[in-house]
Formats: structure tokens, sequence, C-alpha cells
């Protein structure tokens, strides 16, 4: 469990990111209440602090974790750490914009920051794209990173909106196609792996047989199952339907990303 | 024309006496659970006929070392003559190179929570000693070389368990044993 620290980092940033992007966009395109804006970017801000605070229980030196920025030129660490440090800076001055209720000023910070998280999630899965471990090593990776904050940061502010009776936008498609995307991903990743090195059929075969792998696809399947049933069923999305969703596809993220570390075979 | 010393390793004379990788251990004071030369069984088939073979690995001193390149303090410099230095002052324990080495050497000494890893006793080479590993094997299987200078007419860059050299060209080179020699009654 030495990477725990890593698995909640990673999953908290990306849906930190996710949900700063789709409020930064719904907010450019619609009108988002004052009170609910800061609401929303406040949270955000606080899971986005925590994923920080969190990931400084894997270095052997937490204090020294200022100096992870060193090594930019040619760190994929470093500049994840660099472009996320950046990027929480900036969604507190984005919550502060809200606070002042200063509508350009916030569409300006939001721009850079959703660049800056789009980096960090870009650079955090470059981190792990490496030949020595083959399992990680491939695009997949990148997908999976980015459709965790694509599921999770719609359905995240969706749950507050639709809550405060103001979403204005249709967020289901979004997570509808990430879903659809994440599955062909998983089954990407799934035959590449067995079709890979043997250290990366031996992730797979490893994986496999943990129950917690079962657990992910089926939290993955009912949450899917819901969102597309009542979606199909023109049903009116509810607080407690994307609650439900977001509380699944969050245990399905966080299980799955548990096995990605739990499961690397080394070459 | 710089230097790029590397380690020679004469699997044929090695006889698997972990010699080596005690003494090493011993001179650095390792943590009981760490090496940073560790002595490995090969194959039988190594060589097309039985044998029993063993080899010595430490730091590959690699031309690309993946380390230095995933290490997020800049703790890991490429020395003009090849050697791969890890810094303990700079770093924070992150334990990435570890993570990124194809030859997992880089180890998490979980004392100081810092990692760790081979040096080629530069220390020791800057005032003419050679490197402890290379000083205690009494097989002399451990030899330090200039690859610019000279060419292992035998060496080899790969032996089974060790990592594709493709990924960051380590430096180390081995020898292998030679095949022995089968001979069949005719009746």
């Amino acid at each position: 469990m030495h990477d725990m620290p890593l698995v909640i980092f990673t999953v908290l940033s990306q849906l930190a990111i996710g949900g700063f992007v789709t409020l930064w966009w719904i907010d450019q395109k619609s009108t988002i209440q004052r009170k609910t804006g800061l609401l929303i970017s406040l949270s955000l801000v606080v899971i986005g602090g925590i994923a920080v605070l969190v990931s400084l229980f894997h270095l052997g030196h937490p204090f020294a974790a200022y100096r992870a920025i060193l090594n930019i030129k040619v760190s994929w660490l470093s500049r994840e750490v660099t472009f996320y440090g950046a990027f929480v800076g900036l969604s507190m001055l984005y919550s502060w914009f809200w606070i002042k209720d200063a509508a350009s000023w916030r569409g300006m910070t939001g721009a850079v920051a959703t660049i800056l998280g789009i980096l960090a999630i870009f650079s955090s899965a470059k981190i792990y794209m490496i030949p020595a471990i083959p399992a990680w090593n491939s695009m997949t990776t990148m997908f999976m990173f980015f459709l965790t904050s694509i599921l999770l940061g719609p359905l995240f502010v969706g749950v507050f909106l639709i809550i405060r009776g103001e979403l204005s936008m249709n967020l289901t498609a979004v997570v509808i196609v990430g879903f659809i995307a994440a599955t062909v991903v998983m089954l990407v990743y799934f035959s590449g792996l067995q079709g890979g090195l043997p250290q990366a059929a031996e992730s797979l075969r490893l994986a496999v047989g943990q129950l917690i792998f079962w657990v992910r696809l089926f939290t993955f399947i009912i949450a899917f199952a819901i969102l597309a049933i009542t979606a199909i069923g023109k049903q009116k999305q509810t607080g407690t339907i994307y609650t439900v969703v977001f509380v699944l596809i969050l245990i399905s993220e966080f299980l799955a990303r548990l096995q990605f570390y739990e499961t690397a075979v080394h070459l | 024309m710089a230097k790029k010393l590397g380690f020679l390793v004469n699997i044929e004379r090695c006889i698997g006496c972990h010699a080596c990788e005690i003494s090493c251990k011993s001179f650095y004071q390792l943590e009981p659970e760490m090496r940073r030369r560790r002595v490995t069984e090969l194959p039988e088939d190594l060589v097309g006929t039985p044998v029993r073979a063993f080899v010595s690995t430490a730091c590959n001193h690699c031309d690309e070392p993946a380390c230095k390149n995933a290490c997020p303090v800049g703790a890991y410099t490429k020395r003009e003559d090849g050697i791969v230095v890890h810094n303990q002052e700079l770093c924070i324990g992150c334990q990435m190179c570890g993570k990124a080495c194809p030859y997992k050497v880089p180890v998490y000494n979980p004392v100081k929570r810092k990692m760790d890893k081979c040096s080629m006793c530069y220390e020791r080479l800057d005032v003419g000693q050679l490197p402890i590993c290379v000083e205690k094997c009494p097989l002399e299987a451990i030899q330090i070389v200039d690859y610019n200078e000279v060419q292992p007419e035998n060496g080899v860059s790969i032996v089974p368990t060790f990592a594709d050299p493709s990924i960051t060209h380590p430096t180390t080179q081995f020898i292998l044993p030679k095949p022995g020699k089968q001979t069949r009654r005719s009746s």
C-alpha cells in the first residue's frame, strides 16, 4: 500500500481539474449564480488541496517537497508538480473572483488554469509511461488519466447544479461519451496487456485475480446503466441520480487506480 | 575524448561467492535489506550446453539513465567519465528513479528515507583505488573498463534476466562462459 497516497492524489487531482474545467466552461456559456459558483469552486479548491497534502505522504522527506520542481527541464514529475501547483494556486484566485463576482477576471483566470490543469494531467500520465513497467508504458495510461477527469469532473459539478436547480447544459451527454470512451480504452488496455510483454500479461493476471477488479467493473457498469437508462427514457436527471452515479464512478476509478499501481510488474 | 567507464563482468570466472555483494554492503554500511550489487544465478542453458553460471550486477551507469530523467529534484548527474552519481543530499525519497530504472537499481533506504545506488566507488577511483567489488572479487571477475578505449572481444551487453539494453543503453558488458564439450561414446 506504499502507493496509496499516489492513488488518492491522482484521482482527486483529476477530479478537481475536470470539475474546474466544467465549472469554467458552464460559466462562460451560461449563467451560474454567485453563491453556487463560489460553493463549487471552493469545494474544488479543497479537493485539490487535499490531493496535494496526501501526495506528500509518499515522499521520504515531505518537507523537502518544494525541491520537486528543480528538474523541470527533463523530469515529468517535476512538470506535474509545477503545473498542478500552479493550477491549484490559480483555482484559488478563480474562487476569489467568484467572491468579488468579477466575471471577466474569472474567465481569464479560468482559461489559464484550464490549460495548466490539462498540462498537469498530461505530465502526470507521462510520468508512468516508462518502458521499465510495461503495463504502464502505453497511450492508454494517458487516456485513462484524462477519462477519470472527464467522468468525475462534470458529475461533481452536475450534482451541485442540479441540487440548486441551475443545470442548464447537457452534462449527461458528456459523461455518457466519457463512459463509452472509457469502455473502449479499458478493452484496448486489457488486450494490450494480454498481448504485450510477459510482465504486462502478468499485471493483467494479477489484476483479474483480485476481487476489487470485479467490484471496479461492476460499479462502472451499474453507473453507466443508470445514466444511460435514465437518459434514453428521457427521465429528468435528479440530484439523487447524479450523486449515485458520481459515487459509483468515484469508487470505480479509485479501485482501478489502486490496481494500476498495485499490479504494476517491473521488467 | 571523455571516458566511458563501465563494468565488465566475466561470467566464466564468477563462482557465485557473493564477495562483491557483501563487501560493497559492508563498506557502505547498508541497511539489512539493501544491496548496491547483486549476484544471481543464470539459467543453465545459457550457452547451449548446461553450465552453472552466476552474474553480478550493479548500476549500469547507462548512457541514457532513466533515473536521471525521472528524478524531480535533479539528484542524478552523469560525470564526464560516464559514472552516474546520486546526490543523496538532494533526494526527497519519491522513489520514482527506482520505478523508472529497467534494472531496479536505485533502492530505498528505509532509515535515511532516501534512495541509494552504486556509484562505482567514484571517490575511490578518483584517488587511484579500485571499486570495492572489483578489489574484493577473489576471481577477478569484475573489471572497470573505459569502453571508449577498449572494446572487449567477447563482451556482450545482454544476458538472461537483464532488461532490453536499447532502453537506457547500459555500459555494463558481460563475458559469457565457454560452452562445454559434449562427448558421446560410440557404442
